[in-house]
């Protein structure tokens, strides 16, 4: 019995060694883009998802009405283009949307887009009253639908979407990370439930998903019957490659064709002759939530000091190796509303010293800051403990896994914590607000610090009602002012998403945004 | 260095071949002596020794010996190889000094490696004497519970426990110390089970001795001192299970050092900066290697069959 | 033998009901609110109280336990939180892919084991024993995942023999020899400390049964070298070496989930660690649960081996 069991077993392995390769070969179809992920993606449910690395694979598979122009890398904000929505109107009193659908486009699985497809999508994700609802999207797409007071289908190839009040940035919203009210076919939905639809993501993009095998690889090929312009690549592979090192390893012996390097390995792949492309206008800033509930922190010489000890110049150039932007303000780059010669707090360890020995503190003060667990190591958090070292500070890494640590930051920091962190940005001015009103104090939104002034909140309301987008521009500008004369947050650098290519990836345009455009790339 | 059947990587010690040592507890002091100068006259056992003391020392005097702090780095020099002027080690990605780094990791790794392993010792050791003493349902209960820990591999336990818990050194101690009491306590028992039938055990009783004095007079030392060599061997195991949880990131947190996570580190700039993660590696394995040799040297000090050459 | 089995299985019942409670408090260890992991930051807390409630979270911890054993014995692990695909399509692939890595690990550890212990032992003292047996012994002391990336910065960055990870070369064309070409680095990572530790044992069993009265009488009657080495030493040092390279199973598996991680190999063990930096309980769970199947099957595999070999065994 014993020998069988072994001989058994020693026949399963034998069968997955032959098996495996055979099954999961892939052969090198002239056109598969292989790339190097840093993190495995994780719902590929465009309405249940706000990781803008999970985008980067949904971006792919869904559209929606309005999509963002991806193919321009000089735009300092991406064009809201035709998507689904072959045109649209808006009333004069910004409230109603009118969209007139595009004719013939079909999803993956056959069945026809249709403004009944359309209101199914959005009794998805925002009517709670209806069948089809599903309140973990509700959670995540909320900065679209809470303006949302009625959507009717007038007639099958148009439909009229009533807001509660008059939001410029509304389309723009809807296409942010955190939840994207993007089209998914409603028969699969019916068919694989509502929770079934991160392993069976079905479209209507230039890709359709083929499979997955968490950990290691995501794969999408070409769409034959999109209704645009068709896809260049027949496959992509996402994988997921944690581990920086092995990245760049298999991105030299040819294993995949693109990937974020590590900053410190982008000197020598540059001089083997591959490709590195960043843009400027990323909507991406890294930046500190300094706590409004932390004592200390109330005094502003304090956050002022916080903000003349750290070095973002040296930052950008030493760790980043050029590939970010010192950043001294809390508009999101990527947006028309921008200014990337905007100043606060330029580096002055003297003069942080000076304030802090004003407000009390020439002693030296203890401080909390959380931060999320990164597979490359705290490298620039620690450069920031050593800078605040030099004034006094004696900083506290206390570190959590993403997930555990995303909830904390939204859930608004304890009176202990001095401050918190995270990059993100959005390619709306808007963001600002996101992170910086009284009422998106958290757990109401993500300001994580408590910052609160008046003046800030009545200049945003001021400015998602103007439609002349200079003039709005201005206001976001005045609010930015504000913000940063109260050293309400610590704006670190921008990240210039740093992406390198092998040298046959052709047509890849790094845009103003967190993620591509594939259907225009081929390989060589 | 001969006798092959209780050597630290196994997964279970093989409590039989323990016996015989136990049976010969309580032995007289002058035999004590014998065996010490046994263990000396074990070269290698004692250079491990001596090498592990001044590992120790070192690490205690980290301050003195290094003109750095662990945590303090030059953005200039980052990732300096051996030999750099200032840096006799190099410096790291984010050019904090090697040799300050190794030396005051060393702290946390050695704690990691010998904590967990002697409180693990002393509660697998109050466990088997405890099961082995009484036995009946103690015994059935205590043994079972254990049973199912041993129905574990011992790396996955202790990765499961840290990765559930905050990570931590606390977390990565008692994770270790969870995974090795069965271990203590299965070889406790045993050797429990070899004092009990000896007839001092049989005098102690005549003589009317409660059963506390019988435990902590005559049961606990002679279980005692295979409990020790098992303890020493396991050392050696537990800084390298130890550095695998760290590596892993459920250990240390930054921008504290210990010897895994300087592995870990050095992954990232394994190809432009190899001796980031080679060093740290290296002296995992050395002082591993060390606690084994004296493993060894004990062990064969105290066993009476070992046949030298 | 199959009563002998029938007993084995029997008694491990009780300790797999028990590997099963550890896992499922394991989870309670865990910080963090399962209903906020699971509808993500911007959650409302009524939605938050009525996923618990629906969860069964506000049951009693032993109404959970058995709620959650029935569940996981006819199959259903939950889905997975970080990526909302069912747990057990993510885990068995990847127990397949573990079974690959440890299958192979083992074979090469006792290949190198049992060659390097029977050569040393033969050649007991000479300057071939001490090189070989002091190079075992720093393999069996180093680190595994140290050594997999001293092994992956010699013979796959610096001489590009090998992959440097995974499993199969995604821009190839795949195949056997792709699979094998990937598996060398990481099974020799795995295999080096157990090999050592068999070596070891193997080297002193033979000198051991070479010194014994028996063989030295065979010796004396003028038995050839090949005869007596078969007849008499193996025969008789090989009991208590399976049993070693048995309990070498648990070490090679602890060391295969490092291995993993370093090589992302696409097992049981990469999927834990990924399931432990992203939270995701029900994946650590349905993993750690498998590992530890396996191993007692393992070990009641070679207890019965044992018990093949050394019939006295049988009667225990």
């Amino acid at each position: 019995m014993t020998r069988y069991k072994l001989a058994g077993c020693l026949a399963l392995a034998m069968a997955a060694v032959g098996f495996i390769p055979a099954g999961m070969g892939v052969a090198q179809a002239a056109g598969t883009l292989i790339w190097g992920m840093p993190a495995e993606t994780d719902i590929l449910d465009p309405h249940a998802t706000g990781g803008w690395s999970t985008y980067q694979i949904t971006y792919q598979i869904f559209e929606g009405l309005v999509k963002e122009d991806l193919t321009d890398p000089t735009a300092a904000t991406p064009a809201l283009i035709p998507g689904l929505a072959k045109s649209w109107t808006i009333s004069d009193d910004g409230l109603v949307y009118t969209f007139s659908l595009r004719e013939g486009v079909k999803f993956h699985d056959g069945t026809p887009f249709d403004a009944e497809a359309v209101k199914f999508n959005f009794e998805r994700f925002w009517d709670e009253s209806s069948p089809n609802f599903y309140p973990k999207a509700k959670a995540f797409v909320i900065a679209y639908t809470k303006w949302i007071k009625s959507v009717e289908a007038v007639d099958p190839m148009t439909v009229r979407i009533t807001l509660t009040a008059p939001n410029y940035q509304w389309l723009r919203q809807g296409l942010q990370s955190y939840g994207q009210p993007l089209m998914i076919s409603p028969a699969s939905v019916k068919e694989y439930g509502n929770d079934g639809v991160a392993a069976h993501p079905v479209g209507t993009g230039p890709f359709k998903f083929v499979e997955r095998d968490q950990g290691v690889k995501t794969v999408i090929e070409n769409f034959p019957d999109y209704w645009g312009k068709k896809a260049l690549l027949d496959k992509v592979i996402f994988r997921p490659l944690q581990d920086p090192a092995t990245r760049v390893n298999a991105l030299e012996s040819g294993e995949i064709h693109m990937m974020s390097p590590p900053w410190d390995e982008i000197e020598r792949l540059v001089s083997e002759g591959f490709v590195l492309t960043t843009n400027e206008n990323v909507p991406f800033i890294n930046y500190i939530h300094l706590n409004y509930n932390f004592p200390p922190m109330q005094d502003i010489r304090v956050r002022q000091a916080i903000n003349m000890a750290i070095d973002r110049e040296g930052i950008a150039k030493e760790i980043y190796a050029g590939t970010a932007r010192a950043e001294y303000g809390m508009l999101s780059p990527g947006t028309d509303a921008y200014d990337p010669n905007f100043k606060s707090y330029s580096y002055d360890p003297e003069g942080a010293k000076k304030l802090l020995a004003e407000a009390g503190y020439a002693d030296g003060l203890k401080m909390v800051f959380e931060i999320p667990q990164y597979g490359t190591g705290e490298i620039v958090e620690t450069w920031i403990q050593r800078d605040l070292a030099k004034v006094g500070i004696d900083l506290e890494l206390r570190k959590y896994e993403w997930v555990t640590y995303l909830g904390k930051w939204a859930g608004g920091m304890t009176p202990d914590i001095a401050m918190n962190e995270i990059g993100w940005g959005m390619s709306t001015p808007a963001w600002i607000g996101i992170v910086a009103r009284c009422d998106t104090i958290a757990p109401n939104g993500q300001n994580s610090g408590a910052y609160c002034n008046e003046k800030v909140d009545a200049l945003l309301d001021e400015a998602i009602v103007t439609a002349d987008p200079e003039a709005a521009a201005a206001l976001y500008q005045q609010a930015n002012r504000i913000i940063m004369d109260d050293a309400a947050f610590v704006p670190v650098v921008d990240d210039m998403q740093p992406m390198m290519l092998a040298p046959n990836v052709k047509g890849f345009v790094n845009p103003p945004e967190d993620w591509f455009d594939l259907s225009i790339v081929s390989i060589e | 260095m001969t006798a092959p059947d209780l050597h630290p990587h196994t997964d279970r010690p093989r409590p039989a071949s323990v016996t015989p040592m136990s049976l010969q507890g309580g032995v007289p002091p002058a035999q004590r002596a014998w065996r010490l100068k046994s263990f000396a006259r074990d070269r290698a056992a004692l250079a491990a020794a001596i090498f592990l003391v001044v590992i120790a020392v070192a690490v205690v005097f980290a301050p003195v010996l290094s003109a750095y702090t662990p945590d303090e780095a030059d953005n200039l020099a980052r990732n300096a190889p051996m030999g750099t002027a200032g840096h006799l080690l190099g410096t790291d990605q984010q050019g904090r000094d090697m040799l300050a780094r190794l030396l005051y990791g060393g702290r946390v790794s050695l704690i990691v490696g010998v904590v967990p392993t002697i409180v693990a010792g002393l509660i697998g050791l109050l466990l088997g004497v405890l099961a082995g003493f009484f036995r009946g349902l103690a015994d059935q209960i205590i043994m079972r519970c254990l049973d199912v820990i041993f129905a574990f591999p011992m790396v996955l336990l202790a990765i499961a426990i840290a990765g559930a818990m905050r990570p931590g050194v606390l977390t990565e101690v008692i994770a270790i110390t969870v995974v090795l009491i069965p271990y203590f306590a299965r070889l406790a028992r045993t050797a429990t089970d070899g004092v009990m039938p000896m007839p001092f055990i049989e005098a102690a009783r005549a003589a009317g001795g409660s059963s506390f004095t019988i435990l902590t007079r005559y049961v606990l030392p002679n279980v005692f001192s295979p409990v020790v060599v098992y303890a020493t061997t396991l050392m050696g195991l537990m800084i390298v299970v130890g550095s695998g949880l760290s590596f892993l990131g459920l250990g240390v947190q930054p921008p504290t050092a210990d010897w895994g996570a300087m592995v870990a580190d050095g992954r990232v700039v394994l190809r432009k900066a190899p001796h980031v993660t080679v060093l740290p590696g290296l002296l995992i394995l050395v002082v591993s290697l060390a606690f084994n040799f004296i493993g060894d040297g004990i062990r064969d000090a105290l066993d009476p069959r070992t046949i030298r050459r | 033998m199959g009563a002998f089995l029938a007993k084995r299985f029997l008694g491990v019942l009780p300790v797999i009901f028990g590997v099963s409670i550890v896992i499922f408090l394991l989870v309670q260890l865990a910080p963090g609110d399962t209903a906020t992991v699971l509808l993500g930051p911007q959650a409302t807390e009524a939605a938050k109280e009525e996923l618990r409630r629906a969860l069964g979270l506000d049951r009693p911890l032993a109404v959970q336990y058995f709620q959650w054993l029935g569940r996981v014995l006819t199959g259903d692990f939950g889905t997975s939180i970080a990526t909302q695909i069912p747990v057990l399509d993510l885990v068995l692939p990847r127990f397949v892919n573990t079974l690959i890595l440890t299958a192979a690990s083992l074979l090469l550890a006792i290949v190198l084991g049992y060659g390097i212990g029977f050569f040393t032992a033969l050649r007991a003292n000479s300057l071939f024993d001490r090189i070989a047996t002091s190079c075992m012994l720093m393999a069996g002391s180093a680190p595994p995942f140290w050594l997999g990336l001293v092994l992956v910065l010699v013979f796959a960055i610096d001489l590009g023999w090998f992959p440097v990870s995974g499993m199969e070369d995604f821009a190839g064309d795949g195949g056997t020899m792709d699979l094998l070409h990937h598996l060398v680095l990481p099974a020799v990572t795995t295999a080096l400390g157990p090999a050592a530790i068999i070596a070891r044992i193997v080297r002193s069993g033979i000198l051991d049964v070479l010194g014994r009265a028996h063989v030295r009488v065979a010796r004396s009657k003028g038995l050839q070298r090949r005869d007596l080495l078969r007849r008499h030493v193996i025969l008789n040092a090989l009991p208590p070496i399976v049993t070693i390279t048995g309990l070498q199973l648990g070490y090679l598996l602890g060391g295969a989930l490092l291995t993993e991680v370093v090589f992302a190999w696409p097992g049981l063990g990469s999927l834990l660690y990924d399931s432990i930096t992203a939270r995701d309980l029900p994946v650590l769970q349905a993993a750690t649960l498998l590992i530890a199947l396996a191993f007692v099957l393992a070990n009641i595999a070679v207890d019965a081996i044992n018990a093949m070999l050394d019939p006295r065994l049988r009667e225990i």
